[in-house]
């Protein structure tokens, strides 16, 4: 590997994991809140990309098919949440694993619908501007749409923040996050932050999708892998972190991968992921027992009903 | 609901909300707005035409396909052929034949595209006084070794005696089955030198990639004699593959005094090539070899095009979903292989072909629904054989590798000029002896301009157009 070779990994990893750690905090807020697998993020996901594509080709200007695409990507996930994972949360003792099965449910469904409907092509959506390349010297740089992707994440990053501190559903958020009892005995009603809560992470989700999408394609499977990365980084960083820890794990995962690629190989990248994840949950009651302070606590608080 | 339901709503009981004009409504809205997401989705992509969507991943056909080839069809290409009519051409005997494809997925466009064909080939061969075909497809995900042993037993036990596959029968998960049961297997999708001499398998197109360097090595000593460094980019599919192209990259270059610098792999489920792109700037190759297939060649020359590098890019793969990704990138894109033009049909039997695909499904056929289509009249040629010689063709057996061992030539549409070509498998490394491929550029929109041609293990029958 040399030098130009290791600085342009970072690089790299800081778009694309300033990225993933948008998607992660997202993935992360539904089951920190909730304690829902909402697997089916990666549905929300292609939902949007497709929606923008398909307005796009029916000549509708690129940013307003955009923000269409996120705002179906919005009505799609709080659909889920009221049509599906409500009804089965109520009826259900142990809804874990009702949830768990059903979000993989529409995944598998969504994927075939959308291939139904949309054929299995992949699909481009264009940027909207020229990309060009900036250079830093030493055959390191990054492209306009890098910066986009970056600029893009770090905002949505800082605002959710901001949002989950200081604005008024945020502090309901953090409420149910932290005592849902307790937020309910207070007159916070949970079932409306979980609405709140998929509706923001549903238009991250398609924010995610557009920018992932303008680097390279949409397919009706391209949400799956980026839900897997989001569900690793969010484990990694705490479930109930804020979204700047989010990003940060992530960032850290997305340059071991580009480490490993370029050092090892690139059949290891997926297995160094997972070996992540393996080795953090293996390690976690050792961690838990013997914590240091500001290491963050493996907890996954039961389902609701369960 | 239980006490500790967080998400319970403060107000009312389950049975009254439940039931409530209200929440009904609400629901129903919801639905609604998730209904009318699907004509939007609906309105997306050019493809006109539907994938298997199923999650029991398999489908069958026999003569009464959507494909619905015009009548005529069946008597122009028993014309063309020249075939036989009535009990010699195997007319009244159901034949079945497996099939096995990517029908969901990331990459179920080749499923799409192998099927179809398959589709139009049985009604055509039926058309044409011929057995009927019952196809019985089964989902592999291309490369799903799991599923393609699945698929291998179900047809074993149930006697299929021929199966059309793809991904290298499911990367070789599937070639056990064929030995065990005594069937056939035909490769025409993706065929590669590890699949060489295996029993009861043999593969019908070129072998990617040492078939293709030959025709590239040529042109660029032509065209390009100052090119002498080369570098390898492709997605990491198996140790085992990898390693094949790597050799054989290597092997080309020896021959052809280029100086090798690496062969550099990116993650299957990749749509990131930074650091392949990173890894070739390092590297300053005079050109890159393109070990990636399908659309993802389109997302490869998207971000390759931005990174400001100019070392051109010679694929070893080319279809039009790449076009589409790339966009304007996909300019100046070269590739060879056997490369299927259907906007300039080589032969009577071609032309025919690709109107016919056109009719039936609205676009233009790619090679691999050429190269599952001619496979179709294959097996269709070596029933005849077998019912020539008294035998069954609806049981396993060795009947079909007699067949093809007797005469391994059978009409193609590809090879140029005259009412159709030829292909011929060798019955020692049951893959193709001769194969016609052509070294061509992809201008912006699109269109693919041929260099040159090329045959495979002649060099003397390479010529620049």
């Amino acid at each position: 590997m040399s030098a130009s070779e290791f600085f342009q990994a970072i690089v790299d990893a800081l778009v694309l994991g300033s990225l993933s750690g948008m998607l992660s905090a997202g993935f992360g807020l539904i089951l920190g809140v909730t304690g829902r697998f909402h697997f089916a993020f990666a549905t929300t996901f292609a939902c949007s990309a497709y929606v923008a594509i398909a307005l796009v080709g029916a000549e509708m200007p690129l940013y307003l098919a955009i923000l269409v695409g996120v705002l179906c990507a919005v009505v799609l996930g709080v659909a889920i949440e009221w049509l599906f994972y409500r009804p089965l949360v109520r009826k259900t003792r142990h809804a874990l694993l009702g949830v768990f099965v059903t979000s993989l449910g529409i995944v598998i469904v969504g994927e075939n619908v959308i291939q139904l409907l949309a054929g299995s092509s992949d699909e481009n959506l264009n940027v909207g501007y020229t990309v060009s390349r900036i250079s830093f010297g030493g055959g390191v740089g990054v492209t306009t749409l890098d910066l986009v992707t970056f600029g893009v994440s770090v905002l949505i990053i800082a605002g959710l923040w901001a949002f989950i501190r200081f604005a008024r559903y945020g502090r309901a958020i953090r409420a149910v996050q932290e005592n849902p009892s307790m937020a309910q005995a207070v007159g916070i009603n949970p079932a409306l932050v979980a609405i709140v809560v998929f509706a923001v992470a549903s238009a991250i989700s398609g924010l995610g999708a557009i920018l992932l999408t303008q680097r390279g394609a949409a397919s009706p499977s391209a949400g799956l892998q980026p839900t897997l990365t989001a569900l690793v980084v969010a484990f990694l960083a705490g479930l109930r972190s804020s979204p700047l820890r989010f990003a940060v794990a992530a960032v850290l995962v997305a340059l071991l991968q580009q480490l490993c690629l370029l050092a090892i190989g690139a059949v290891w990248t997926p297995v160094l992921t997972f070996g992540i994840l393996f080795v953090y949950i293996a390690l976690s009651p050792l961690l838990n027992m013997h914590r240091l302070p500001g290491m963050p606590r493996l907890r996954l608080r039961p389902a609701p009903g369960g | 609901m239980g006490s500790n339901d967080v998400l319970s709503d403060t107000d009312g009981s389950d049975a009254v909300r439940r039931v409530s004009r209200r929440n009904l409504l609400k629901r129903a809205g919801a639905a609604a707005a998730f209904t009318a997401v699907g004509p939007l989705v609906a309105a997306c992509g050019s493809s006109k035409s539907t994938t298997s969507t199923t999650t029991g991943s398999e489908r069958s056909t026999t003569g009464t396909s959507s494909a619905s080839a015009t009548s005529t069809a069946g008597a122009q290409i028993r014309e063309l052929l020249g075939l036989p009519s009535g009990k010699a051409a195997a007319q009244g005997i159901t034949v079945p034949v497996g099939a096995s494809m990517a029908l969901s997925g990331a990459v179920a466009i080749y499923g799409h595209l192998d099927y179809t064909a398959i589709k139009l080939a049985a009604e055509h061969i039926k058309q044409a006084g011929g057995p009927e075909l019952h196809v019985q497809a089964r989902n592999n995900e291309l490369a799903n070794a799991q599923k393609g042993v699945a698929n291998a037993r179900e047809w074993g036990g149930s006697g299929v005696p021929v199966v059309l596959s793809s991904g290298s029968a499911t990367v070789f998960s599937e070639l056990p089955y064929y030995s065990q049961f005594k069937m056939m297997g035909l490769e025409p999708g993706g065929a590669t030198k590890l699949g060489e001499g295996k029993p009861f398998f043999y593969q019908t197109r070129s072998e990617i990639p040492n078939d293709q360097l030959t025709g590239i090595s040529a042109y660029l000593k032509a065209k390009h004699p100052a090119f002498k460094k080369v570098v390898m980019v492709g997605l990491a599919y198996s140790p085992a593959s990898d390693k094949l192209q790597e050799e054989a990259v290597k092997q080309t270059a020896a021959s052809s005094g280029w100086s090798y610098l690496g062969s550099f792999f990116a993650p299957v489920t990749t749509t990131d090539y930074s650091s392949l792109i990173s890894q070739i700037q390092s590297a300053k190759p005079d050109f890159v070899l393109c070990a990636i297939y399908g659309a993802s060649v389109g997302v490869f020359l998207k971000q390759y095009a931005t990174s400001g590098l100019k070392a051109p890019i010679i694929g070893f793969d080319y279809t039009p979903e790449a076009s589409k990704v790339a966009g304007s990138a996909i300019s100046g894109y070269q590739f060879a292989f056997d490369y299927f033009d259907a906007s300039k049909p080589p032969n009577e039997w071609a032309k025919l072909f690709v109107a016919e695909y056109e009719r039936a499904y609205g676009e233009e056929p790619t090679y691999y629904s050429a190269n599952y289509y001619e496979a179709t009249f294959l097996i269709w040629q070596m029933i005849r054989e077998i019912v020539a010689k008294s035998g069954d063709p609806t049981k396993q057996g060795n009947a079909y590798v007699e067949a093809l061992t007797a005469n391994p030539k059978f009409p193609s549409v590809y090879g140029s000029g005259g009412k159709y070509g030829t292909k011929e498998i060798s019955p020692t490394t049951h893959s193709l002896v001769r194969v016609p491929m052509v070294y061509c550029e992809v201008n912006s929109e699109g269109k693919v301009q041929v260099l040159a041609t090329f045959n495979k293990g002649s060099n003397s029958e390479f010529k620049l157009v």
